[in-house]
């Protein structure tokens, strides 16, 4: 179960390529409301107070 | 009352580290990535060329370029750009190795030189001044330079090479290619740590693949949307960590905060590494993979090969392994490790609070080194359930020392567990 979940996570997070066997129209119309959703998502969300953590350059 | 115990640094000495974004910023997708992308695409149709120099070249521009442009408007302005002189003299110092030679040796001094100069010399002259100051022994003078964008990370790949060519891992090496090794920019600032031995042959076979191309596009929306909408919200709560409101905080609301910084900086530091490997994919290139869900690690050794992957990598070959790794005992296997987090620790920050992170995390190495050579361990689900939430908890008590200054740190961890006791 965990493994089919992660596996879908990394599907629709582009770490990992849609299976050959899927029809390609599907996933292109798939794709394209995807990307359209997450552009929507960063730009609603832009603006906060958005810096990168992590390293002291 | 704890305010009267303890003096609240300001707030640009708690150690918060925090930066530019860039990956967010329209003029990376449209003066740097989509211009450089087709024009590295379009250099295949042109007939008579040598096609990998002359990408490699191309590569090398762009990153100069980037460098400049984003050192001078994020980093210090003139000052900012100009660390790309630093980085040049590298790379053309860097002609000069040959397997077995000194040159080799001189670039990794010059390497690590260059990165105490500009990270820590501040940060040794305070402590110092802290320690051996009261007798009169102060430092004055010290110059406090501003860093330049990815010195931290310029640093490993130039000690990686170095430390190659010199062990004859590396054979062939064109200046073009490594110069565009060096300054490619999707992975300029905060990683993937490449490899040259990986990176040459993946920029030799670059080519469009619409699919690959698709996946890159797909992979850095979602690590936009991961670091604007998931990580910047848990930082709504973790960064209360940073204010007064931390000493009147129940010991819960501390957890749940502490709680939020672990997730919020899975995502924004995962977030950053998808948008820098789906650049890679627009390239045709495969840039390493830094994350690979960490925490789902059922113990300490497995988190570090699933977090940071390429820094966990680069330390165990040019650290742990040079230091003699766990050839030579159980007790210099568990000093090695502490002395490789500390290394580890101080490299993502100069203070004391990283300091203590590597510590912590190199002392859950070695613990973990004995258990798991003890035959008379737990097994069975239930003790794999188990494993997997102290491996959590361990993992964000380290992040208290991570996100907080030492005395913040101490302070949220002692009122936590004193709920324990």
């Amino acid at each position: 179960m965990r493994k089919h979940v992660a596996e879908w996570l990394e599907l629709i997070g582009g770490s990992r390529q849609p299976p050959n066997s899927w029809n390609r129209r599907d996933v292109a119309l798939a794709r394209a409301a995807w990307w359209i959703l997450l552009v929507l998502l960063t730009w609603a969300f832009a603006g906060r107070n958005t810096k990168f953590i992590y390293i002291d350059f | 009352m704890f305010r009267a115990r303890i003096r609240w640094p300001r707030k640009r000495d708690t150690g918060a580290l925090t930066c530019a974004v860039i990956f967010n910023e329209l003029t990376y997708y449209f003066f740097f990535l989509g211009p450089c992308v087709l024009a590295f695409h379009l250099l295949a149709r042109v007939r008579n060329i040598d096609l990998l120099r002359v990408r490699a070249y191309l590569l090398a521009t762009f990153g100069f370029l980037f460098f400049a442009y984003y050192g001078y408007s994020h980093f210090g302005g003139w000052k900012g750009s100009a660390g790309v002189a630093l980085f040049a003299w590298e790379l053309l110092t860097s002609q000069l190795y040959r397997p077995r030679s000194r040159w080799c040796l001189f670039g990794i001094v010059q390497a690590v030189a260059i990165l105490i100069a500009f990270k820590y010399l501040g940060f040794f002259a305070s402590s110092w001044n802290a320690i051996a100051g009261q007798n009169g022994h102060q430092l004055h003078g010290i110059p406090h330079l501003a860093l330049p964008l990815g010195i931290s990370f310029f640093t490993f790949e130039f000690i990686h090479f170095a430390a190659d060519v010199y062990l004859g891992r590396i054979e062939r090496r064109p200046y073009g290619t490594y110069a565009a090794f060096i300054f490619f920019f999707p992975t300029m600032i905060a990683g993937p740590i490449k490899r040259y031995g990986e990176f040459e042959p993946e920029l030799e076979r670059a080519r469009f693949d619409s699919a690959l191309f698709m996946q890159g596009v797909t992979r850095i929306l979602c690590g936009l949307a991961k670091k604007q909408v998931l990580a910047d919200t848990f930082s709504l709560w973790s960064d209360k960590l940073a204010t007064d409101a931390l000493s009147s905080a129940p010991p819960r609301t501390i957890a749940a905060w502490i709680l939020a910084y672990g997730m919020k900086i899975y995502l924004d530091f995962s977030g950053y590494s998808d948008i820098a490997i789906g650049s890679g994919y627009l390239f045709g290139i495969h840039i390493p993979e830094n994350f690979n869900w960490p925490y789902a690690s059922k113990s300490i050794t497995e988190f570090w090969r699933r977090w940071h992957i390429s820094l966990g990598r680069w330390i165990f070959d040019y650290l742990y392994a040079p230091l003699g790794g766990s050839r030579k005992g159980q007790l210099r296997t568990a000093v090695n490790l502490i002395a490789a987090f500390c290394i580890s620790g101080l490299w993502h920050g100069a203070a004391f609070n990283f300091l203590a992170w590597g510590v912590w995390h190199g002392a859950m190495m070695a613990v973990h080194r004995v258990w798991r050579s003890w035959d008379g361990r737990p097994t069975g689900p239930v003790w794999g359930v188990a494993s997997l939430m102290l491996t959590f908890i361990g993992v964000n008590i380290g992040w208290a020392f991570f996100c907080m200054d030492l005395p913040r740190a101490f302070f949220a961890l002692g009122r936590m567990a004193r709920v324990l006791a």
